[in-house]
């Protein structure tokens, strides 16, 4: 009830999704640095495939020398040679 | 300051080690597998919290590199002599820049300059001297009332540097300009031959005679509405009887340099002279030349340098002089005198004498001349 009404005010008020409800967001520089910004969980982490567990599912980074740059309660970055974002 | 622990983690659920670094609130950078290793930096106050987390998902965590200045200086803390020079830098640094080392001055020639910066000196103005005593307005004016060449003076610190800025009095006006009420008095005795009194009322006519100290000219115009108050200015030409007198013993005592002069060299260091030289026992009279080679930096002087005095010993002769020498020294003398203080008068006449007195070769000379004797001085309207 409380995340429909935060849905219904960030509408109403024209604001960006996820700031009232704290959905997970993903930004992508350019194929060579993805900021997740909100909760997740680490599955996998390898050189060509990172895996995170988040909200909406789970959010496969592949490509080359991927690496987790910071990881926090806040959210994490994933930098390297971005190939494919995926969620399974 | 900050320190971080780069580390590295094998064996066990290492996915999971990562989320219960998140759960405990640890950040973690530069995460990246280095084989069947993960490889990563925390900072060194969250590293104690990384082991339990490593015990519970059976992974095996170890330090492989330490980062930061504590780790550096954590290393060096046995060195006492690196913690003593630390301690001693940052005291050396707290106690000099609370003092003056460097004095810029500005806007006056090199002799002037040199008269000023003694001036301001002796109230505080001087290398080595604390900032916090200084008072830059209060000395402003104290220099001021003593430097008739100098009209503005402002001291202006910049950190450890005295930037003493003055401007030289250029008018040949003797009143200040924002002086807006005089009179023209003369200066001597006199019979007037031309007036131009350019502004005010002219009260002397050509043909009278003046004493020192008559008004010429007042300020005050009369008009319609009454007077109206200002500035008297103008030349009063009056003819003039002077007289200048020179005296030349026949004995006289001089200075004379004797023996070879020696040179004393010191090496200022903050201010603190420390000799380089034997110091020798000064002459009861001598001469001095200050040679100061000072190191600089960008223009500025540092308080690091040699002074060199070169000290010439004197001793008193007594020179006896013949009367046609003592004669022609005293002509001399008062062709001198004659055109400090009469070189801007014409001279009309002139009547010179002279004869020896008592072993005094004493010579008189009176002058006719023409010569502007008016003189502004202002005036203060009393209200009542």
């Amino acid at each position: 009830m409380a995340m429909r009404v935060k849905k219904q005010l960030e509408h109403w008020l024209d604001l960006p999704k996820g700031s009232l409800t704290g959905e997970s967001r993903l930004e992508i520089y350019a194929g060579r640095m993805a900021v997740m910004d909100g909760r997740c969980a680490v599955l996998t982490c390898e050189e060509d495939v990172v895996r995170l567990r988040t909200a909406g599912g789970v959010l496969c980074f592949r490509g080359r020398e991927l690496r987790l740059s910071a990881f926090s309660a806040n959210g994490a970055t994933v930098e390297g040679r971005l190939c494919a974002v995926e969620f399974e | 300051m900050s320190a971080a622990v780069e580390w590295t983690a094998e064996g066990g659920l290492l996915s999971e080690f990562l989320n219960q670094l998140q759960a405990a609130d640890i950040s973690l950078k530069r995460v990246r597998p280095h084989g069947d290793c993960l490889v990563g930096i925390v900072s060194a106050v969250d590293y104690r919290r990384v082991r339990p987390a490593a015990r519970r998902t059976g992974t095996r965590v170890r330090i492989r590199r330490k980062r930061g200045m504590a780790f550096r200086l954590y290393r060096l803390r046995k060195r006492i002599g690196l913690v003593i020079g630390a301690v001693g830098a940052i005291a050396l640094l707290l106690f000099f820049s609370t003092r003056i080392w460097a004095i810029v001055p500005s806007g006056l020639e090199q002799a002037e300059t040199e008269r000023a910066l003694a001036v301001v000196a002796d109230m505080g103005v001087a290398i080595g001297h604390p900032i916090h005593t200084l008072k830059p307005k209060e000395i402003s004016i104290r220099a001021l009332s003593q430097l008739n060449s100098v009209i503005a003076l402002t001291i202006n610190m910049d950190g450890c540097i005295a930037h003493v800025d003055m401007v030289a009095d250029n008018t040949n006006h003797p009143l200040s300009q924002d002086i807006t009420l005089s009179d023209l008095v003369a200066t001597r005795d006199g019979l007037i031959v031309q007036t131009e009194i350019w502004q005010g009322t002219r009260l002397v006519k050509v043909g009278e005679g003046v004493t020192a100290g008559t008004l010429l000219a007042s300020g005050a115009t009369e008009t319609t509405a009454g007077p109206l108050l200002g500035r008297a200015e103008g030349v009063v030409i009056a003819r003039t009887e002077r007289t200048l007198s020179v005296e030349v013993p026949l004995k006289q005592q001089h200075w004379q340099a004797t023996g070879a002069p020696f040179t004393q060299t010191t090496l200022s260091l903050f201010s603190l002279p420390i000799p380089l030289s034997a110091q020798v026992a000064l002459p009861s009279a001598y001469t001095q030349t200050v040679d100061r080679d000072f190191l600089t930096l960008d223009g500025l002087p540092l308080p690091l340098g040699i002074c060199r005095r070169q000290i010439t010993p004197l001793l008193p002769i007594t020179v006896l002089y013949k009367p046609a020498e003592a004669e022609k020294m005293a002509a001399e003398q008062l062709a001198q005198q004659e055109q400090e203080e009469l070189g801007e008068a014409v001279i009309e006449d002139k009547t010179i004498s002279g004869k020896l007195v008592d072993g005094v070769y004493r010579v008189t000379a009176h002058y006719v001349c023409l010569e502007n004797i008016a003189r502004e001085v202002p005036v203060t309207v009393v209200k009542p």
